[in-house]
């Protein structure tokens, strides 16, 4: 019975993150007094198991599970960079041997305390990854996992050139022992400490990914455009994925440090980097509990071969490739879809999810004449000489533009003639050449994307930008992030308040998508589940949740059907209505002509044609351009 | 230190320089072609080099049978490597490069193990393909192996220049290069001249673990520390480009050969590293001129 209840709970635990729904829903939903007792419920069936290990093995055998211990600490290190951060940092081994001879010469060189070495042990090694992180900053990413491994291959090397400090090759021996020994001869004790750790480490890991922060690393790892036009800065989450996986790898060097009683240089091999990996990959990247799992096995293998034979390296390396290239997802997704088939169907998605009442109600006409002239005089978005070229080929030359509050502006052209180029340089993406850029009154050229998005900007892309495994209403919650700031210290520390602030951006986040009016049961399935329609929708969504006064859309009808324009015309109708400035790039004349208050002709980079719609006539330069026909199955691609 | 020291030292770098400068190049030429940094390359070099070994000291085939077999063994594996490691990736996965560097890498990892249970996990000493003994200029002591190197390189540079330059296999290389889609489109079989150019990627690292092989010694742990040499150049002279990574080899080469003279042996492969991201921080691009590509050497 106890069984049929657990067993779920520890697979959704093992597979959350990339499996909207069921955590979030245990969070939210239930009360606390049967959540504490599930918890402990739930708690105990990790924890009994183990206690019950630990008078059941041999000492050696103890050893080596407090050694499976430590190394899943820093595999879940490993796989929050690469898991969930996107970030190939491959570092961790390096840093936690960095980690390890700090706390070990500290302890025999300058007679510290093991527990004394704890925080300067820590220090050194998040220091160290920082350092690298940093490094890898400046450059590209393609860097990143190139110096981070190069750093542990070269790790015995630096060891072997100040033996004299380290003790070389023969390791750091006289390593004073955590506790005053009583039950076998200290096993027991550093087994309880290592598992106590894995403990601590997973529940402060899971607190953090559950929190805003989870969304936000996944956004860093599939759309890292996005999250920078969301407001929120690509490098600062590239640095916290950094600090968080250092952290957790010098936890697991300064436990090395005393379980082992020495340290050298081949405690810390590119093998073990190549353990953590296999075991990171294995498990499922991007899941919670996965990477424990993994490790668990890839290291039972190791052991079963014998950890310094060949075997243990081929086979390995074997598993690596195997797993990243077959199961991108490794065993979590073999375990998930094996409890999708146990559980009870969910609700299906249903396609075609405008009703007929929404479709045939305009959903909030636009009233002619509500123009007040005088805005211009406080325009949102204002762009004077603006001018851009790639390869000496001019892309955008010299235009201006300005854009008053309420106001919606369409910016037609043929495909070539710079429209996007406009949206990218107004965001940041490319840096113009000459003009001035002024949203809400700030200049916003030589701005990072960022910078540029909390001056009051928002946009969508042409082909729409998600994050794909998280559901719709996470991806409207990346709209969002930069609104309720939230440490990530905070979710560890400070549970309830970090905790009220997730339930706040999700109501938001919801509030949002019922203004969309996207249906409530789409809320919870994964984003890649939504026709293209809503996709666009949705995409809206996220840029209205950053509170941003004008948005950029680019191509929004590109491949919607009439029902689809209907609506997204409705949307931002309403918003308009509400204050938004709108700027639109278009193709679909029917579809400027249908939301739009002016139109620009953009054609060879410059803008040759402007148009007021508000009398109701269409100008001859949108009725001259050729249009794709708007049920064109550009769909198909997105 | 007298002046010979330096003399040799000078010598060892502008030899081993040209033979990581076959490696930088065969690194350049997947990174041209696939976008990929193959990280299984440094093992190819260590192939070369316990196959030098093996067919000319347990086997006691001439020079020629030992190339033929070596390159022979590098050009397999490249292409295997591509077959096993990347092609798979091709159409599979959301995030190719992620994926690639750690499918090159395990397989990096399997070549180290197997090689390892083959050969054993020993370091060889491995008769050299010229004699070891040296001839003198201006009293600094020359080894041959050296000379052979230099040779190497320069004609293999300029074979290269001419293929890519010159002829059809070339024209489409650079076609390729320039872009997948496109490159089919116009008729060329994407898919084989990507196998060539593994192959032939391959056979370079490999040989210039050959040329390396006598004046080093043979180690089926030693790829990992190539791995760091060859990509170190490539990635000093610049992503995907030919004079630059012959430039990069050259400072890695002066590294290694210079190195020695003041540093413990064992700080050279940190020391290689530290001079990459030192180099890398001030000119992010590399030292190549302006990061010439493939099409416009």
């Amino acid at each position: 019975m106890v069984i049929k209840e657990i067993l779920p709970r520890v697979i959704d635990a093992f597979s959350s993150h990339d499996a909207p729904g069921p955590v979030v829903r245990t969070l939210t939903t239930r009360s606390g007094g049967v959540t504490a007792l599930r918890g402990g419920v739930v708690a105990l069936c990790y924890v009994l198991p183990a206690v019950i290990l630990a008078f059941a093995v041999s000492s050696a055998t103890l050893f080596q599970l407090s050694l499976l211990a430590v190394y899943a600490v820093a595999a879940v290190g490993l796989n929050i960079a690469i898991g969930f951060g996107g970030q190939l940092f491959l570092g961790q081994v390096a840093i936690m041997g960095v980690a390890a001879y700090a706390s070990g010469l500290l302890a025999v060189r300058f007679h510290f305390s093991p527990w004394e070495t704890l925080v300067p042990a820590l220090f050194l090694g998040t220091a160290v990854g920082m350092l690298v992180g940093l490094v890898a900053l400046r450059l590209s990413s393609l860097y990143l996992g190139m110096v981070s491994f190069f750093l542990v291959v070269v790790l015995p090397d630096v060891v072997d050139s100040f033996s004299s400090v380290t003790g070389g090759d023969n390791g750091l021996i006289g390593i004073p022992s955590l506790y005053d020994t009583f039950l076998r001869s200290g096993a027991v004790e550093m087994y309880a400490t290592a598992v106590a750790i894995l403990i601590v480490a997973v529940l402060a890991v899971r607190a953090v990914l559950l929190s805003g922060w989870g969304i936000r690393l996944r956004a860093l790892r599939d759309t890292p455009e996005a999250l920078s036009t969301c407001g929120i800065s690509p490098t600062a989450t590239r640095l916290v994925v950094y600090f968080l996986t250092s952290l957790l790898a010098s936890v697991a060097g300064w436990e090395m440090t005393f379980l082992n009683g020495y340290v050298a240089p081949d405690l810390f091999s590119v093998d073990l980097t190549l353990l953590l990996l296999a075991g990171v990959v294995v498990g499922g990247q991007g899941t919670i509990l996965g990477p424990i799992i993994g490790t668990a096995i890839v290291e039972g293998y190791s052991n079963l071969v014998g950890q310094f034979s060949t075997y243990s390296t081929t086979g390995l390396g074997v598993i690596l490739v195997v797993i990243v290239i077959v199961f991108p997802n490794g065993i979590a997704e073999i375990a998930r879809s094996g409890l999708r088939r146990l559980k009870p169907s969910g609700h299906r998605l249903v396609h075609d999810v405008a009703s007929p009442q929404a479709r045939t109600e305009p959903a909030h006409p636009a009233p002619s004449g509500c123009r007040d002239p005088g805005m211009a005089a406080d325009a949102v978005l204002q762009i004077g000489g603006l001018s851009k070229s790639f390869y000496g080929v001019a892309a955008v030359r010299n235009i201006d533009v300005l854009l008053a509050a309420h106001e919606v502006l369409g910016l037609v052209g043929a495909n070539g003639s710079g429209k996007t180029t406009v949206v990218n340089l107004i965001t940041g993406i490319y840096p113009p050449e000459s003009g001035q850029i002024t949203i809400n009154g700030k200049d916003v050229i030589g701005l990072a994307p960022y910078r540029i998005a909390q001056c009051g900007i928002a946009r969508t892309f042409q082909v729409p930008q998600f994050v794909p495994r998280a559901s719709v209403r996470e991806n409207v919650e990346v709209g969002l992030l930069a609104r309720y700031p939230q440490p990530v210290w905070l979710p560890v520390f400070r549970p309830r308040q970090s905790a009220r602030l997730d339930r706040e951006r999700r109501a938001e986040a919801e509030g949002i998508l019922g203004r969309l009016q996207i249906p409530a049961v789409t809320w919870t399935q994964l984003v890649t589940a939504l026709p293209l329609g809503l996709k666009r929708v949705l995409e809206v969504g996220r840029a209205i949740g950053t509170g941003a006064n004008l948005l950029c859309l680019d191509e929004p009808a590109a491949g919607l059907n009439q029902d689809e324009l209907d609506r997204l015309a409705g949307v931002l109708a309403a918003l308009r209505e509400q204050g938004s400035s709108i700027l639109i790039i278009e193709h679909n004349r029917r579809f400027v002509s249908t939301v739009a208050d002016t139109a620009l002709l953009m054609e060879a980079g410059c803008i040759t044609e402007t148009a007021s719609l508000a009398a109701g006539d269409e100008p001859s330069f949108l009725r001259d351009l050729t249009m794709p026909d708007p049920a064109e199955p550009t769909r198909s691609e997105l | 230190m007298n002046g010979t020291a330096i003399g040799v030292a000078i010598e060892t770098a502008i030899g081993i320089g040209s033979a990581y400068a076959l490696l930088a190049l065969s690194f350049t030429v997947i990174f041209a072609a696939t976008g990929y940094l193959h990280f299984t390359l440094g093992n190819v070099v260590m192939l070369g080099t316990v196959f030098a070994y093996w067919g000319s000291a347990r086997q006691h085939w001439p020079v020629a049978a030992v190339l033929v077999l070596v390159v022979t063994v590098g050009g397999a594996v490249g292409v295997l490597s591509d077959w096993l490691a990347i092609r798979p990736t091709r159409r599979r996965v959301r995030d190719p490069h992620t994926v690639v560097l750690l499918s090159t890498l395990g397989l990096a990892f399997v070549i180290t193990g197997l090689t390892a249970s083959i050969f054993g996990p020993d370091s060889f000493i491995v008769p050299s393909y010229v004699s070891l003994q040296p001839f003198y200029i201006l009293g600094v002591p020359i080894r041959p192996p050296y000379v052979v190197m230099v040779a190497c390189l320069l004609v293999l540079a300029t074979a290269a220049q001419f293929t890519i330059k010159r002829t059809r296999i070339g024209q489409m290389l650079r076609a390729v290069e320039e872009s997948h889609e496109l490159s089919r489109l116009s008729g060329i079989n994407v898919s084989l001249v990507i196998s060539v150019v593994f192959t032939l990627a391959g056979m370079l690292a490999a040989f210039s673990g050959f040329l390396i092989a006598p004046v080093t010694s043979a180690s089926a742990y030693s790829g990992l520390d190539l791995l760091i040499d060859g990509s170190a150049a490539m990635v000093i002279g610049g992503f995907g480009s030919f004079s630059g990574a012959v430039i990069g080899a050259g400072v890695v080469g002066a590294v290694v050969g210079i190195g020695p003279l003041f540093l413990p042996p064992t700080s050279v492969e940190p020391c290689v590293l530290l001079v990459m991201v030192v180099i890398l921080l001030l000119k992010p691009s590399g030292l190549g001129v302006s990061s010439i590509r493939l099409r416009r050497v």
